[in-house]
């Protein structure tokens, strides 16, 4: 995961090094469109026979935005708040038992709805550097998980999201802006019956490197 | 901006480090077996005897388990061997001589394997091992090997009879491999048998004296805390292989993990440094046991005696007491942690008690007017030793006393209550208090009791209603105060002191008492007051026998005191706050 935030820096920085000349941003809505890849943390997982664990393969994710840019100076602080509507879907890799570790199968699917607050930093020039919260709702989907090929759960949940986020806006002209950033994004606890019968109860999050085209209008 | 820039970066790599790397608990039982795996120590075994199969299950290449437990097991021809002990489902018996399939199934998953029943007898059993011997209460084991009449060797350690010839000095164990547990108490020999089938062997098993297992490790009075420049004994119990448990203190070696924290002597007292935890360890040959000490109450700053400055006359001494001032505001008597050393011990003698005061006893007259320095010095911490000092002048003024005083002459005191009386000396128009070296007598101890001693010499104590004389005598002159008991109803017990206090102050609490007659008297230092605090990790008795009352905040906590008079009991709650 380190290594993920790293080369998003990385490719922040190669990105500053390159862009032309200052753009300003304009205040009012915009809309944008995100896509990025993303990796999801190894999490703990219980149910009635103990805890276990279970990793998940790394995905491509996208995402909507729909949003407004505050003016510069407004009461409210500089930045801008958005409603975010983001899929995700990957892949159970691996299954952590006393035994060891075992294969995993099917899709665990994300589709959350959140309400971010971004501050950006509106000094002079072109790069504009962010961060930010959200909150909201995400709907996990369990689809034929498998644990060496045999049924393991097959459900959905709805729960509380959550993310985090930071990255630098780049003005390419006073209504299109690029954005790249990184994105921490959690629920609360997912609850889901196994095909035993038994409840699971396993945490969600994923790191994602994302970049989007928004533009105001 | 920058800054906040900044944070949000630092909380985005924060949360990249989550992930999980806990240790699974939960079994795999969603793999499915698709295999199974017999082994055995032997393909064939002879008749009468037995042979356990293990089961190992292949869970989809993924992993393998022993499922030894799980398994059916069948034979296929049980009038030649059989699984017929249910206590041992997975243990074959070899009935009569021929070939059988032996069968594990699980499900629909099964395997499959031969074993021969041969008609081989036991040719001899040997027992092992062949010299064995054990400390008393712990427990050997033995296995037995058969030679057949086919010159195979087989484990009849399960089939074979075992007995112990003496009972009383050690017992057959039950359990699958024949363990022989010694029960007895006492030591000895016995002889353990194997017989198999009319063949048998013996070995003589020696139970020695029991060994040390384990050292326990505690405090006397069960403190773990314990306030800077202050004692406290520890003591070890040693648990042997018998079971008895035996106090080790005096046999262990003492030791501290902090010798800047704390110290530990050969008799396990140990004088707490300076602030933090040690841990003290008694060691007895390879076994060792630990317990953590907290010393609490600051660095030790600086401190005084009391008197600085001493005149006394050849053979009267005195009490110096020390007064530490510590890092944490708080100051508290370290009279016992200190080291006395006069600059000459030719003229004062000076004697260290167990309690918190230090005796000076004047030996011959000093020389010049500055007298003697006495040096006393504290237990060097991380910081170098500090000292303090005290002058003592002595003349010598024997030959020439003249008279002694009682004082008062006459004193009131009520049954099982108290007080002091005080001796003085006169030496040609200079006076000396000698209460601590005079004789002390009562005309009738049925009604007035008097104590002799340095510490409560002159201390009078009631016990029925009526007169006594007291007599104090010193070099042969006497003097004499009548005492007048009384015997009022008790009404009540009162004790008042500090609710709070701060870790490592010492304070103080009095006892009063209220008689039927309306009188009232502090009782708080007679020998029938006693003083206790239920919690040693919160408070102390500071000394119990020269200053009753006074305690010592140990560490954060709240602690219970309780007073005792005359049958009435009366407590307090003392709450001691960290600084």
């Amino acid at each position: 995961m380190r290594h993920t935030c790293r080369l998003s820096i990385l490719t922040f920085m190669t990105i500053l090094l390159f862009t032309g000349t200052a753009v300003a941003q304009s205040p009012g809505p915009y809309a944008g469109l995100f896509a990025g890849g993303n990796v999801p943390g190894s999490s703990t997982a219980s149910d009635g026979g103990g805890d276990f664990g279970i990793s998940f393969t790394p995905s491509i994710q996208g995402s909507a935005v729909l949003g407004w840019n505050l003016e510069p100076g407004s009461s409210v602080g500089e930045g801008r708040v958005e409603l975010e509507y983001s899929h995700r879907s990957n892949r159970l890799d691996r299954v952590t038992f006393v035994e060891g570790s075992v294969a995993g199968g099917g899709e665990l699917t994300s589709d959350s709805l959140l309400f971010n607050c971004f501050a950006v930093s509106r000094e002079e020039g072109q790069y504009h550097p962010y961060l930010g919260v959200g909150a909201g709702v995400a709907r996990v989907v369990a689809a034929n998980l498998t644990v060496s090929g045999q049924p393991f759960s097959n459900d959905s949940s709805i729960v509380f999201a959550y993310q985090a986020g930071i990255g630098l806006d780049i003005n390419l002209t006073d209504r299109l802006t690029l954005d790249l950033g990184y994105r921490f994004f959690a629920t609360s606890p997912v609850r889901f019956t196994e095909a035993s019968g038994q409840i699971l109860e396993m945490g969600y999050a994923s790191h994602a490197a994302v970049i989007g085209i928004k533009a105001g209008f | 901006m920058i800054k906040l820039f900044r944070a949000g970066l630092l909380c985005m790599l924060l949360l990249c480090g989550c992930s999980w790397d806990g240790t699974p608990t939960r079994s795999n039982d969603i793999t499915p077996l698709t295999s199974i795996v017999i082994t055995a120590d032997y393909s064939s075994i002879a008749a009468k005897t037995s042979m356990p199969f293990k089961a190992m299950g292949n869970y989809s290449g993924e992993f393998s388990r022993d499922i030894t437990d799980r398994v059916t097991w069948t034979s296929d021809t049980p009038a030649r061997a059989a699984f017929n002990n249910p206590s041992y489902p997975s243990r074959i018996s070899g009935l009569t001589a021929g070939a059988v399939q032996v069968t594990a199934s699980v499900g629909t998953i099964t395997s499959s394997t031969t074993v021969t029943v041969t008609s081989a007898t036991i040719s001899l059993v040997t027992l092992s091992p062949t010299t064995p011997s054990v400390a008393q209460g712990l427990s050997a084991t033995f296995t037995a090997q058969g030679t057949f009449s086919d010159s195979s060797h087989q484990d009849i350690t399960f089939d074979a009879t075992w007995t112990s010839g003496t009972p009383a000095v050690a017992t057959i164990g039950t359990t699958p491999a024949p363990i022989v547990s010694v029960t007895s108490k006492t030591l000895g020999t016995t002889q353990i048998t194997a017989t198999f089938d009319g063949k048998s062997d013996s070995t003589t098993l020696t139970v020695t004296a029991p060994v040390l297992q384990s050292i326990a490790v505690s405090s006397k009075n069960g403190a773990t805390s314990l306030p800077t420049m202050s004692k406290l004994g520890f003591t070890a119990s040693g648990t042997y292989s018998n079971g008895v448990v035996a106090d080790v203190t005096s046999q262990v070696t003492w030791s501290s993990d902090s010798s800047t924290l704390a110290t530990i002597d050969t008799t396990g007292t140990v004088t707490a440094l300076s602030p933090g935890t040690a841990t003290i360890t008694a060691t007895l040959g390879t076994i060792a046991g630990s317990a953590p000490l907290k010393a609490t109450g600051g660095t030790l700053s600086s401190f005084t005696l009391s008197p600085a400055t001493v005149s006394l006359v050849k053979n009267f001494g005195t009490f110096v007491t020390a007064t530490g001032s510590f890092s944490n505001g708080t100051s508290r008597d370290i009279s016992r942690v200190l080291s006395w050393r006069p600059a000459d011990a030719s003229f004062v003698n000076v004697s260290s008690s167990s309690i918190n005061s230090t005796w000076l006893k004047p030996l011959k007259a000093t020389t010049t007017t500055s007298g003697i320095v006495i040096t006393a010095t504290a237990p060097a911490t991380a910081e170098s030793a500090k000292t303090a000092t005290t002058n003592v002048t002595v003349t010598d003024l024997t030959a020439s006393l003249n008279t002694v005083t009682l004082s008062p002459g006459t004193v009131g005191v009520v049954a099982g209550a108290g007080s002091r009386l005080s001796l003085a000396a006169n030496f040609n128009g200079s006076g000396q208090d000698v209460t601590a070296v005079a004789t002390w007598s009562s005309s009738d101890t049925s009604k007035v009791t008097v104590e002799n001693g340095v510490v409560f010499g002159g201390r009078i104590t009631g016990v029925t209603a009526g007169n006594a004389t007291v007599t104090a005598s010193y070099g042969g002159k006497s003097d004499t105060s009548t005492i007048r008991v009384t015997a009022p109803v008790i009404q009540s017990l009162t004790i008042s002191g500090p609710s709070s206090i701060v870790a490592g102050n010492q304070f103080a609490y009095s006892a009063t008492v209220l008689y039927g007659d309306g009188s009232q008297i502090n009782v708080t230092d007679l020998t029938s007051c006693s003083w206790s605090v239920d919690k040693a990790n919160v408070a102390v008795l500071a000394t119990a026998l020269s200053q009753p009352g006074q305690f010592v905040a140990v560490d954060v906590g709240t602690a219970t005191i309780t007073a005792t008079f005359g049958g009435l009991t009366k407590t307090a709650a003392i709450t001691v706050t960290g600084n």
